[in-house]
């Protein structure tokens, strides 16, 4: 028997692909395992396989139906579900969660479509699924309402550590030494369910009328040019000479705004777990968030957390208080490292295979 | 800050807030005004046109364009005798038939050349948007760039690895991202163009480096116009072919050469071929790095193949994209260069869109130069030329 995973699209720093990176080490442990992948950085090739060689490294035959796919649910691809749907292995999944589609509307039209139409595909494949595992409560709620039952809830295999034990680029280094105040950094993809304007308007709050010295750097790839074009005017309309958008770095580079960093701030409002609340608390970073998707079950205790009708008034002073209180920034590190040790790669790692050992 | 009063630090933050708007710290309304502010600025998307609405409305046509001669009533009340009236009703009923023959004749004509246009239209369109998109990511990510100019040698490290793994045909196996494919194999280009680029490069002063040189082809009519002329070629053995010849080519990695040699001092930098899909910032990379090695005045020829709207299929955008000249010109003035201009090699590909075939009863139709320039400016597969000054 052996068991295999199937992933849209595999791109290096993307939190699907490492995780599908992570199970591979586990299932390696265990026999030969591979990832496949309908989209493949050329920076992956060779290690992400493409999918369309899933038929020739694994031809159907008898044994197939005791083999087992994972499959990696969140966006919408109708090549890779016809793919999973027509073959004979039983299908695990692996809910991410898929982008909510009214988001996208005003935006991309299309990408919505697509996105819906992942949902529709997942809703049919309950039937095939022998077994659901999902990161979050949040997300497990979604797959209920799409017809799956005994869905079961596996925290992602985060090494948070990970990005401590680079050495953080110190061209980036150098550049946060020159700062001349307080860094807010967000870390996110800029699309519209991230909603970064939060931050933006938050960050306008602050650095007009609290905290002129405040600088803020948010660190994510533009991945809808509309959006990304409101979000470019919006900015600009109020002349925030301190923010800075830095589009997709290195790990090295994010470690070292994560050195640097006196404030994480995410105001997305649909997150199927985020894994970069995690990385900012293994840097000792305090953490001001909504109340939105899995974003309270993934932080707990340990950050400030915002309710999800939260205004930009609000949210400054929230930052602004975890940068004057030295105590509360103490309290909250130290709720962090408990937090972390909920997360525990070796922890988390032994609940996924407790679950997976139910069906194989 | 106690560990019990976090619980209650929002309640505590709401109060501050409430107590800062109190004391008029903020302009009132002002949550609101961020909120319309971000709301009202108008999303700019690419417009989808309904191809599927207008097939059907040209289909629509050909029922709406039927024109019949039963459908035209002859028949009349006004008194004078029914032989009159049959002898006028059947002389005009003949020559109406006349008139709509040719309407009809003329409906079709134009129907036909309808469907034609939509087919031409549907596909390209999408294709021009997607190199559109390119283009304006390509714009951001120079505007990142800028902002972090620091980090260039950084980036500039992967793009050599990136060029390096090419080069040794390790990046990717089917070959379509190869640098280097000889000159001549150009699609669609005569083959000696490549030899009258060089004239470009005769006012230069200074040492002329060709990058990825080859068999040092070009390398020869630099050399032939009295140039002080090298390459660089990371091959053996079109190293040796070139040295056989005489030409002064160095064995290695051109983007390392590149960068290790001196800035400000190269009279001009020539890039045939060599690099056919960079991802955006990659190129970003490769065009400043060439502003750096130029001295003042010195020339950049980069010859490439321009991406063709037809090549959909191809489209990879994890896999780079093939530069297309307007993109490229961008990049070139954005970076500082001056005389940025764009030649075209000739002759373009076999006509992918057929003109509607003529019948001998009717007059050429004047959408022939349409298709013409439709397939000139869309469908070709056509080898262009960039050169600037620094």
């Amino acid at each position: 028997m052996r068991i295999d995973q199937v992933v849209v699209s595999a791109a290096p720093g993307d939190a699907v692909t490492n995780s599908a990176l992570a199970y591979r080490e586990l299932l390696r442990r265990v026999g030969p395992s591979e990832i496949f992948a309908r989209h493949v950085h050329p920076d992956l090739d060779g290690d992400v396989l493409d999918l369309e060689t899933f038929h020739q490294r694994r031809p159907h035959s008898t044994r197939s139906r005791a083999d087992v796919i994972l499959f990696h649910g969140s966006i919408g691809s109708p090549e890779v579900f016809a793919f999973i749907n027509g073959r004979p292995e039983r299908i695990v999944l692996i809910y991410h969660n898929v982008s909510p589609a009214p988001a996208f509307m005003p935006y991309d039209p299309a990408f919505a479509a697509l996105l819906e139409s992942g949902r529709r595909d997942l809703r049919a494949l309950a039937g095939r699924v022998v077994l659901a595992l999902t990161p979050s409560a949040f997300n497990a709620q979604e797959l209920e309402e799409m017809g799956y039952r005994d869905v079961r809830i596996s925290p992602l295999v985060v090494d948070s550590a990970r990005l401590r034990r680079l050495d953080p680029a110190a061209e980036v280094l150098q550049e946060l030494d020159e700062l001349d105040g307080p860094l807010l950094l967000s870390i996110g993809q800029l699309l519209p369910h991230k909603e970064p304007e939060r931050v933006v308007a938050a960050f306008h709050v602050l650095s007009t009328y609290l905290r002129p010295d405040a600088h803020l750097v948010i660190v994510g790839a533009s991945r809808s040019l509309p959006y990304r074009h409101r979000l470019d005017t919006f900015i600009g309309g109020l002349a925030l000479p301190r923010l800075r958008l830095v589009g997709s770095v290195t790990d090295e580079e994010l470690a070292a705004y994560l050195t640097r960093a006196d404030v994480f701030t995410t105001a997305s409002s649909h997150e199927g777990f985020c894994v970069p609340l995690l990385e900012a608390m293994a840097f000792g970073v305090p953490v001001v968030a909504r109340a939105c998707g899995a974003v309270p079950e993934t932080m707990g205790d340990a950050g400030v957390l915002l309710p999800a009708d939260a205004g930009p008034l609000l949210f400054a002073e929230a930052v602004h208080r975890v940068l004057d209180d030295e105590a509360l920034r103490a309290t909250l590190a130290q709720r962090a490292t408990v937090r972390l040790d909920h997360f525990r790669a070796d922890d988390t790692a032994a609940g996924f295979l407790r679950h997976l050992a139910e069906v194989v | 800050m106690s560990p019990e009063s976090l619980e209650d630090l929002v309640e505590v933050l709401r109060a501050r807030v409430a107590e800062r708007e109190a004391a008029g710290a903020y302009p009132p309304g002002l949550e609101d005004s961020l909120d319309r502010h971000f709301r009202q600025i108008a999303v700019h998307r690419a417009p989808r046109y309904d191809y599927e609405g207008l097939r059907h409305r040209i289909a629509a046509l050909a029922v709406a364009g039927s024109f019949r001669v039963d459908d035209i009533a002859f028949d009349t009340r006004l008194p004078g005798g029914s032989q009159l009236h049959r002898a006028v009703a059947k002389l005009v009923s003949r020559q109406t038939a006349g008139v709509l023959a040719q309407v009809q004749r003329y409906a079709d004509a134009v129907h036909e050349v309808l469907a034609e246009v939509l087919g031409a239209l549907e596909t390209p369109a999408a294709h021009t948007h997607a190199e559109l998109d390119v283009r304006i990511a390509a714009a951001i990510d120079a505007l990142a760039a800028a902002q972090r100019a620091a980090h260039v040698p950084s980036a500039l490290a992967g793009l050599e690895a990136r060029v390096a793994a090419l080069e040794s045909g390790s990046g990717r196996t089917d070959g379509r991202r190869g640098v280097q494919r000889p000159l001549d194999d150009a699609a669609g280009s005569s083959p000696g163009w490549y030899e009258t680029l060089a004239d470009h490069l005769g006012a230069s002063e200074g040492k002329i480096v060709d990058l990825a040189c080859g068999d040092g082809r070009f390398l020869r009519s630099l050399r032939q116009r009295g140039l002080d002329a090298m390459g660089v070629e990371r091959d053996p053995d079109l190293v040796r072919a070139a040295r056989r010849e005489g030409l002064d080519v160095e064995q290695g990695d051109a983007v390392a050469w590149l960068d290790r040699a001196a800035d400000g001092e190269l009279g001009g930098i020539c890039l045939l071929r060599a690099v056919d899909r960079l991802r955006p910032q990659e190129a970003v990379d490769l065009v400043v790095l060439l502003l750096r090695k130029l001295r003042p005045g010195g020339r950049v020829l980069v010859a490439a193949t321009a991406p063709s709207a037809d090549a959909g299929a191809e489209h990879d955008p994890s896999a780079g994209v093939a530069i297309g000249p307007a993109h490229l010109q961008l990049l070139f003035r954005e970076a500082g260069f001056d005389d940025v201009a764009i030649e075209w090699a000739p002759s373009p590909s076999a006509p992918k869109v057929a003109p509607p075939a003529a019948s001998a009863d009717e007059a050429p139709t004047d959408h022939d130069a349409e298709i013409a320039r439709l397939n000139e400016l869309l469908l070709a597969r056509r080898d262009y030329a960039l050169v600037a000054r620094r």
